[in-house]
């Protein structure tokens, strides 16, 4: 099938054509039409010609400064025995011919210039014939072997004139030299001439010229076929007519080649050339174009008549399903297995075309929360999908002697997760094999009492590599039945890098301990009293031991020294029992009680419990998991910044990284509290970081001590927690300094 | 002797995985010996590892093991030469600090002054220089160390001192059973220094719920209840006594009271008629009763050992021995009419005998005769008792005062004086609260430790008891006031 690029403007032929292919863009206007650059490729390193022209070039260089004739003639020769065999053969690359005379035509200029004027003649006949249109001039001759070139030309040449050209885009061809125009030097004699043009009967006749003479002649091809033009991004594109492959699309097109309107709407990168297909039947024709990775493009054509045909330039669709992501939060960040995107966000529906086939979706929502999922796409396919982040318990393995324990582990996890609808379960166990081989972790590590384990560097990789919030390994007892073992946690990054271990009985409801271990949802409030009731065998209920001056119980009436009867009608024997009861309480909450004054009056208060901010216990519960409840009471905005920063200082100074806790401290303004827990306990934790950050910080600590001894009545941990000031006392005089 | 609460770690159970080496077999099968109570051959193996691998760590813990062993045998020669070895062999290791606070511990143990407890706190304070957080963050020898070294400290009247490294113990040593110890000493350094009654409370009553039920919550519900009776009642207008009421008249039935002593809960009564000496719970029951030869007053000592005087000896009726003392003459002649007697931090002891009235006799070994201690214008002293702190209380009934003296003897002061008729008896309650029983007037005073009169009364107490004959008085850990009355049949407790 003759496959060829046209060179000369192109005949528009404007006919309807039923696309039938859904999605298809193509459609023929006029100004889709375009003009295209011919364009004549040559083998040249098959025939050296690049490699003789440069040799050529480089002789030209060194005449110019200076080199002898001989040694160029010497040159000239290796060049012409080179070239000369070919330089005959018309159906030579034209450069060849070309190069060839540009040969002849400088040998004969260095002849003249020795005086050798009989080689200078011989070579200017030859290169006459071999180029007719080659003019001498260029190359400065002498005005004698300028005059004799002339008339040897005069005598060798005539010129071939083309009249009534039909159609005007053919392509003419005299003696193998393109004609370009309407007129064309040749060697007197007889010439071949060819002219050719798809959809039309090529045309091929000897043509008798005489030197010194124009010849005529009409040109008028036969139109003999429809034909089809099409050029397609991204190229290598085959395509078929009638399920039989005709052709593919090849070469890049230069912007100037494509349809302005096509560019327009499609840019002008990347598109094919034209393929041209000029043996297509009049009729109704299936075209199917395909490529790789990318959706079929078929259309229906009719070619009706004898015309050329031109599809718009075809822009072939990638193969893709889509992936939506409804309830996107805001500040989600998306990977696309495991590779960040952007992603084309519409509110909170998010949109991802992806190739057809399985992917992994990870979602992370802020530092904490995770959603994920692995799903296949097929192409065309929408898939719709909910996101739901929760703080993100990766699981990076199991060890131990009961191989279906870990199946069942994660069973229990993924229950357990699935009960508390705070938590999703990611896991990476086959993808954390390596990563915690590198980290030396086995199982007899992991059961040391101290495993030699970088915990620093492993949660900088799995950050990295496999994150999520906080992260698992479970560690089974050597048996072939596990019944005990543990689940080994810690945090992600900045939280502490020092794991958790958490007993589990495997033999009881792990399902049920792994959900109370993971549904703890500490508050950062808690009722507040202002009463520390104290135990004493002098009486038989507990007595108010001090009142916090401002506090609710001052409020209430209630003094030092007051017997607690009874609490909303419940009889007190114990300390203990009312402040259970005051812990549990609501915050706002009214208790009734029953006080018995020391004067022996019985009377009836209602106390009217207060709100106060509270840390957790970092001994109380798994860091990692108080961390996890930071991050949710933090999402919510349930506590202020101050009281979240203040809890997360304590845990890292609990996981000894005072640094970090220095930090943290230094920046938290807290509420001045005289009576309750406020920045004197922000002041004495940051005393005791720096402590234990070095003893070049003593001073500091004991400016931050001297801070928090100075607000006499504050609180730690919450309004009716220990009190600061004589901690921070004993502190200074621990450090040797002088107490306020 | 001084028996502050360094527990040394004779029961712990130590457990090392057998990974393998020699050293490390050999090791475990020490240490299988150890928790067998097999001490001889658990010693025999520790030898053997010591004296093949010296270098390993496990040597390192059998020395320390080793050491703790020899000193519960009471041979702390061999206990100190292996601590020395430890020192040289394993100079950072964890167990050399276990050898340096055993070291601390024995030097407590011998300790014969308040200048020897002060060295000896130096020895223990070598274990949180030498062993810090950083790189020891979970030795406990480090926090046993401090706790002993804050009561030392607390001993020395060094509260301050006491207090911080109490509160360094509680805040910054991982929790252990020393944490509660350390909250406790915490307060009542805290106490014994003035500081504001409402942080000490919030102290005392966490401890309370969090050891509900074990000695440590009991101790410190003990000290809540002395100070709402001390502190907080009489803030607000509760009187000092409210009640009086006889004590275990149901249960213990007396002909001739000789004497009463309390701890924290426990009360001990001598009677020289029946004659005996028994124990009671503050709930009245009796816990032990066994005969004694003319028993008079009794007390507590530091080893909360039930003690009581005789005539001419001092006798530890539950599980001790009985004691003679000899005179300041020598030790020919034993010591007779013994009046009152207390012991001491150090291991010795302190007696009013009548042949010497005039001054107070000390014994730092009861083989020896006693150093004499004679205090400014005392003529005809009646009884001697000794505070939380070691300092030395002796009533005089001819000067008709109090004097106080630190626990070396030294530093006579007078704390007390009082217009007594015929001062029989002195008590200390925890607070430093003096009790004076007054048999001439049948009067109980409470004096504070600033010498001023807070109280007084009988002989008609509240209740329509009468008091008739008291002869004793003492004071448990919770306040609560105990008379003992010749003429009446049971104890009177005041409260």
């Amino acid at each position: 099938m003759p496959i060829r690029f046209f060179h000369l403007p192109l005949i528009v032929c404007l006919l309807s054509l039923i696309l039938l292919a859904p999605g298809s863009d193509a459609q023929i206007e006029e100004e889709d039409l375009a003009s295209a650059t011919p364009t004549v490729r040559a083998d040249d390193d098959a025939l050296g010609i690049a490699d003789l022209t440069q040799r050529l070039d480089d002789l030209e260089a060194a005449l110019r400064t200076g080199m002898a004739r001989g040694e160029a003639l010497l040159a000239l020769d290796e060049l012409v025995a080179a070239l000369d065999a070919r330089s005959i053969d018309p159906a030579l690359p034209l450069e060849a011919r070309a190069l060839l005379a540009d040969v002849l035509a400088r040998r004969a200029v260095i002849y003249d210039e020795i005086g050798d004027s009989a080689g200078a003649d011989l070579d200017l006949v030859r290169l006459i014939e071999t180029s007719p249109n080659l003019d001498l001039a260029t190359l400065a001759p002498s005005a004698s072997l300028y005059e004799r070139f002339t008339a040897l030309r005069r005598t060798r040449v005539g010129t071939l004139d083309v009249t009534r050209i039909e159609p005007l885009d053919m392509e003419i061809v005299v003696d193998g030299w393109p004609m370009e125009g309407d007129t064309i030097t040749v060697t007197a004699g007889t010439v071949r001439l060819e002219a050719r043009r798809p959809g039309y009967a090529e045309l091929s006749e000897d043509i008798e010229v005489r030197a010194a003479r124009s010849t005529a002649r009409d040109l008028e091809l036969v139109r003999d076929a429809p034909v089809l033009r099409l050029a397609t991004r991204p190229n290598n594109a085959a395509v078929y007519v009638d399920g039989a492959l005709v052709g593919s699309t090849e070469g890049t097109a230069a912007p100037a080649d494509l349809p302005a309107g096509a560019t327009a709407r499609f840019g002008a990168d990347g598109f094919s050339s034209q393929l041209v297909i000029d043996d297509i039947a009049l009729g109704v024709h299936q075209l199917e174009i395909r490529r790789d990775g990318f959706r079929p493009y078929r259309t229906q054509l009719f070619i009706e008549d004898l015309l050329d045909y031109e599809l718009p330039p075809v822009v072939l669709q990638p193969e893709q399903g889509t992936i939506v992501l409804l309830d996107l939060p805001a500040n989600a960040r998306v990977r696309l297995n495991g590779e960040l995107i952007e992603i084309e966000r519409s509110g909170t529906r998010g949109r991802i075309e992806v190739d057809p086939g399985s992917h992994s979706i990870d979602v992370r929502a802020g530092a904490t929360k995770m959603w994920g999922t692995r799903l296949d796409v097929a192409d065309r396919q929408t898939v719709e999908l909910r996101v739901e982040p929760r703080l993100a318990l990766v699981l990076l393995g199991v060890f131990g002697g009961d191989a279906n324990a870990a199946d069942r582990l994660a069973d229990d996890l993924t229950g357990a997760v699935r009960a508390t609808d705070r938590w999703t379960l990611i896991d990476r166990r086959p993808e954390a094999i390596s990563l915690l081989d590198d980290a030396g972790i086995d199982v007899a590590t992991m059961r040391a009492d101290s495993p030699q384990v970088d915990w620093t560097a492993l949660q900088r990789r799995v950050d990295d590599e496999l994150p999520g919030f906080v992260y698992l390994i479970a560690l089974f007892g050597d048996d072939v039945l596990a019944r005990d073992g543990e689940l080994v946690m810690w945090t992600t990054a900045p939280g502490p890098a020092l794991p958790d271990r958490v007993p589990i009985a495997l033999d009881s409801d792990p399902r049920a301990a792994v959900t109370a271990l993971l549904d703890r949802t500490p508050e950062l409030f808690r009722p507040w009293s202002g009463v520390l009731p104290i135990d004493s065998d002098a009486v038989a209920h507990p007595v108010i031991g001090a009142i916090t001056p401002g506090g609710p119980g001052e409020a209430a009436g209630l003094v030092a020294g007051d017997l607690i009867v009874a609490v909303d009608g419940a009889s007190l024997d114990r300390a203990a029992t009312m402040l259970e009861k005051l812990t549990t309480a609501q915050s706002d909450e009214t208790v009734t009680l029953i006080i018995r004054t020391p004067d022996g009056t019985a009377k009836e208060v209602d106390l009217r419990l207060g709100r106060g901010p509270s840390a957790l216990d970092p001994t109380a519960q798994p860091r990692s998991l108080a961390w996890a409840a930071l991050a949710t009471i933090e999402e919510r905005r349930a506590a202020p910044e101050w009281l979240i920063d203040f809890n997360r200082a304590v845990l890292l100074l609990d996981a000894r990284d005072p640094i970090g806790a220095v930090r943290l401290l230094r920046e938290i303004e807290a509420a001045e509290r005289s009576h309750g827990f406020g920045q004197a306990a922000v002041y004495y934790t940051l005393g005791r970081a720096l402590e234990a950050v070095g003893l070049e910080y003593r001073s500091a600590a004991a400016d931050a001590y001297r801070r928090a001894a100075g607000i006499a009545g504050a609180r730690f941990g919450h309004h009716d927690g220990p009190f600061v000031a004589p901690r921070a006392r004993a502190r200074l005089h621990a450090l040797g300094e002088s107490t306020p | 002797m001084i028996r502050v609460a360094v527990v040394v770690c004779l029961a712990t159970v130590l457990s090392f995985p057998a990974r393998g080496s020699e050293a490390e077999r050999l090791f475990a099968e020490a240490t299988r010996l150890d928790n067998a109570s097999d001490l001889a051959a658990a010693l025999d193996a520790y030898r053997l590892l010591i004296d093949r691998f010296a270098a390993t760590p496990e040597a390192a813990e059998a020395l320390a093991r080793s050491a703790e062993l020899q000193w519960a045998r009471d041979d702390s020669s061999a206990a100190e030469r292996l601590i020395e070895t430890l020192r040289s062999r394993h100079p950072t290791s964890a167990a050399t600090a276990r050898g340096e606070l055993l070291a601390g511990t024995m030097a407590m143990d011998r300790a014969g002054s308040l200048a020897d407890l002060a060295a000896a706190r130096t020895i223990l304070l070598r274990v949180p220089l030498g062993w810090d957080r950083g790189a020891f963050p979970d030795l406990q020898a480090r926090a046993r160390a401090r706790v002993a070294a804050a009561q030392i400290a607390f001993l020395l009247g060094d509260l301050d001192t006491a207090i911080a490294e109490a509160l360094l113990v509680a805040e910054d040593e991982p929790r252990g059973d020393y944490s509660a110890e350390a909250e406790l000493l915490w307060a009542r350094a805290s106490l014994a220094a003035n500081a504001e009654l409402a942080p000490i409370l919030e102290v005392l009553q966490r401890n309370v719920i969090e050891n509900e039920g074990e000695a440590i919550g009991r101790e410190a519900k003990a000290w809540l209840s002395l100070l709402h009776r001390r502190r907080i009642g009489p803030s607000v207008g509760r009187p000092w006594i409210d009640s009086a009421r006889p004590f275990a008249a149901t249960t213990m039935r007396l002909e001739e009271a000789t004497g009463v002593a309390a701890d924290g809960d426990s009360i001990v009564v001598t009677d020289g008629s029946l004659p005996l000496i028994a124990i009671l719970g503050t709930d009245e029951s009796v816990r032990v009763r066994t005969a004694i030869t003319t028993p008079r007053r009794p007390w507590w000592d530091v080893d909360r050992n039930a003690a009581a005087v005789g005539d001419d000896v001092l006798v530890r009726p539950f599980g001790g021995r009985r004691i003679g003392l000899t005179s300041p003459r020598g030790r020919d002649d034993a010591l007779s009419d013994i009046e009152a007697a207390t012991d001491d931090l150090f291991g010795g002891w302190w007696a009013i005998a009548r042949r010497y009235d005039d001054v107070l006799l000390r014994y730092n070994t009861v083989t020896q005769p006693p150093r004499e201690v004679r205090l400014q214008d005392t003529r005809d002293l009646q009884d001697v008792a000794r505070d939380d702190r070691g300092r030395l209380y002796a009533l005089d009934r001819d000067s008709q005062s109090v004097h106080r003296l630190d626990a070396d003897g030294r530093g006579d002061e007078i704390v007390a004086r009082g217009d007594w008729k015929r001062a029989a008896a002195l008590a200390i309650d925890r607070l430093g609260y003096l009790w004076v029983l007054d048999s001439g007037t049948r009067r109980v005073e409470m004096w504070d430790a600033s010498g001023r009169l807070l109280m007084r009364l009988g002989p008609n107490l509240p209740g329509g008891i009468e008091l008739r004959d008291p002869v004793d008085i003492a004071v448990d850990g919770a306040g609560r006031v105990y008379l003992a009355d010749e003429d009446l049949t049971h104890l009177v407790v005041l409260d």
